[in-house]
């Protein structure tokens, strides 16, 4: 029969066997960081095209963890690009997409370039390097990797929900965009995670239509609406303006409908602590 | 090259927008070759504002540029382009436009011993993200089997400029003593080798220094043209609307030009604490209610006022009266039009823009503008006295131009 302390033997050196083997791996991980020959062995390996989508991978994956702390790897950054660069026409997916990944996350231009053109494109999804939403948030990693045009236009004919989600959240507030993301806002056919960001993003742009809008979806709709509480914080976010009027009003019917309504929407409400327009310094 | 007949008949493309990329590309490529009139043609698409830049990514508009600056290598490289050159080599982080500027500088008649300081500070801009770089042609198949990158371009050009940049083989060794394992390998070779190559010539040459002209003069402007901008809507970062020439006339003042989203620290962030040191200069001379400083951004669709105020607080603003950030709402072309701003878009997004700072008078008319490279304080408070009819103090004086 096995005794307790007999168990707790196995466990420990079982425990400390793991520990031994994830030493060994972050010492590997270690060495190659500082050292230059290895660090140039792998990069070659990426650039060979008879290398396999496999090793490629592990490649990229080596690298990334690297990249976090190597002193050496930044002195290679041209030779890491250029290998990098090869890989966006990989045939294989996923080696595309870590390409991609890792270069549009350091702002590449060619990897934006590419992301670019195929987002310009009218090629068919399923031939794209990567899918549109993936796309996008590569793009948006970089403040002007991608322009607004661009947005608007896969908001209001996005290949899939995901593309939508994306292309909103990257989309800023202003005269061409606040219609199309508030009209996107309405409509209940579209996805809630696309919907649930447009509050904070279009409030401060037009804070009169917004809370007019919000006001009466939370009529129509109810505190306990999926979409309530998203629209009470964005009307507690406003901030102050000239036209205060329709923003009051819409506050006034969040407080009315917070003591019987959901926990966020009454989290949203408790933001409502100062009456609009009290830190105005006009 | 091809037949020089067919050329000169050839039709010249619509240098604008709506051109692409690749027949852009096409159209410098004719350039390429050793000529002052293929220089001349190369010229004006230096300019961040020219309008082939215009509606394109910045990415796309920085390689369009860099393409066009680097075809100075077998164009010739006319003094006229050097404020360009040295505009890039200063304040850009991009690693193709830097290598594009070394580049040009090998296509100059002589070496200028001034262009070795700014190509040793863009080795600074750059050592930390050197990419892979290619002139031959626009659109290459990568992975490249041989590849210059940015930083061997500006050394291959330090190189070059050979007993004009002997006194920059201390700022050389520095690198290779005190940075060296920020190098690989090859790079600290290619360095050594500059270095010695730089060491084989006798110090005939000396250091540039307060006699040597500057590369870009700061503009003294003598005609009294008015900028017609007296009744456009203004905002500044309390949401206070007014007319520009409410604030802009009836004192001389200094304005800026920026946008708070600008990612290049040696641009718009130092645009605006430069300002706020200006300003602090103009308390110190005493000129305290006599200038109104004032900064403008290039993106009134992002910079609401409220976004003018943080960003302004962040960065240090003495907000008052005679200090404001503002956006121009509805009418900022009138503005970009009256200046001339070296600005450019995307859509409604900056895709580039350079450095500019002017003074005007009391009649709201351009004193004074100091572009592409960051106006020194001193000499900014130096010549706001001067607009203020207020004698230089010994402060002051003490400013004899540097930065420019």
């Amino acid at each position: 029969m096995t005794k307790i302390s007999d168990y707790r033997d196995q466990l420990l050196q079982q425990v400390q066997k793991a520990s031994d083997q994830l030493d060994a791996g972050t010492q590997e991980i270690l060495d190659l960081a500082g050292s230059d020959e290895q660090i140039a062995a792998l990069i070659e390996r990426l650039a060979n095209p008879a290398t396999s989508a496999a090793d490629q991978l592990s490649a990229i994956g080596t690298l990334t963890v690297v990249g976090i702390f190597s002193k050496v790897l930044p002195t290679r950054s041209a030779e890491l690009t250029n290998a990098l660069r090869g890989l966006i026409k990989s045939p294989d997916a996923e080696v595309r997409r870590q390409a991609l990944s890792f270069l549009s996350l350091r702002g590449d231009e060619v990897a934006q370039q590419h992301l670019r053109s195929e987002l310009e494109s009218d090629k068919p999804e399923a031939e794209k390097s990567v899918p549109t939403y993936q796309a996008i948030a590569m793009l948006g990693a970089d403040e002007k990797g991608i322009d607004k045009d661009l947005l608007l236009a896969i908001a209001q004919n996005p290949p899939d929900d995901a593309s939508l989600i994306q292309a909103v959240r990257h989309l800023p507030a202003d005269a061409d965009t606040a219609p199309v993301l508030t009209k996107i806002l309405q409509d209940e056919s579209k996805p809630f995670a696309a919907r649930a960001l447009i509050p904070d993003i279009v409030n401060n742009f037009d804070p009169g239509g917004f809370a007019s809008v919000a006001k009466r979806m939370l009529e129509e709709q109810g505190a306990a609406s999926e979409i309530a509480p998203y629209l009470a914080r964005g009307v507690a976010s406003i901030r102050p303006h000239k036209d205060q009027k329709g923003v009051e009003e819409a506050r006034e019917v969040i407080r009315s409908m917070a003591p019987t309504a959901t926990v966020l929407f009454r989290q949203a409400a408790d933001q409502l602590t100062l009456p609009a327009g009290a830190l105005s310094n006009e | 090259m091809g037949d020089v007949g067919s050329e000169v008949h050839e039709e010249r493309p619509r240098l604008d927008g709506s051109i692409t990329e690749q027949r852009f590309a096409s159209f410098v490529d004719k350039q390429r070759r050793r000529s002052s009139e293929a220089a001349k043609t190369l010229l004006p698409l230096l300019s961040v504002s020219h309008e082939v830049f215009r509606g394109r990514s910045a990415g796309s508009a920085t390689r369009m540029r860099a393409y066009a600056m680097a075809a100075f290598h077998d164009s010739g490289l006319p003094n006229d382009a050097l404020p360009y050159v040295v505009e890039v080599l200063e304040t850009s982080f991009r690693p193709n436009l830097v290598a594009a500027a070394a580049r040009a500088i090998k296509g100059g008649a002589a070496p200028d011993a001034r262009l070795a300081d700014y190509l040793v500070r863009a080795i600074y801009n750059i050592w930390q993200n050197d990419q892979p770089v290619s002139f031959e042609a626009y659109d290459v198949t990568w992975p490249l089997t041989s590849f210059s990158t940015a930083l061997s371009e500006v050394l291959e050009a330090v190189a070059w400029l050979g007993p004009a940049a002997h006194h920059v083989v201390p700022d050389l060794e520095v690198l290779l003593s005190t940075y060296s394992a920020r190098f690989s390998p090859e790079t600290r070779a290619v360095i050594a080798r500059c270095i010695e190559s730089l060491r084989s010539y006798a110090a005939t040459t000396p250091r540039t220094c307060c006699g040597s002209a500057p590369l870009i003069e700061p503009g003294i402007v003598t005609t009294e043209h008015d900028l017609n901008l007296s009744s456009i809507e203004v905002e500044d970062q309390d949401g206070g609307k007014f007319e520009w020439g409410y604030f802009f006339h009836g004192k001389p003042s200094v304005v800026a030009f920026f946008y708070a989203t600008c990612m290049n620290p040696r641009k718009c962030v130092q645009t605006i604490y430069n300002l706020v040191e200006i300003h602090r200069g103009l308390l110190d001379a005493g000129l305290d209610g006599q200038i109104r400083v004032a900064a403008i951004s290039y993106d009134p669709h992002r910079d609401t006022a409220a976004v003018l105020r943080q960003y302004g607080e962040s960065k240090g603003v003495p907000f008052g009266a005679d200090f404001k950030m503002m956006r121009v709402p509805s009418q900022l072309n009138s503005v970009v039009d009256a200046f001339d701003l070296g600005v450019n878009y995307g859509g409604n997004q900056v895709n580039d823009h350079r450095i500019e700072l002017y003074l005007l008078d009391s009649k709201g008319r351009i004193a004074h503008r100091f572009l592409r490279l960051q106006a020194d304080p001193g000499s900014v408070v130096a010549e706001l006295a001067r607009l203020a009819n207020v004698p230089r103090n010994k402060h002051m004086a003490c400013h004899s131009g540097g930065g420019q």
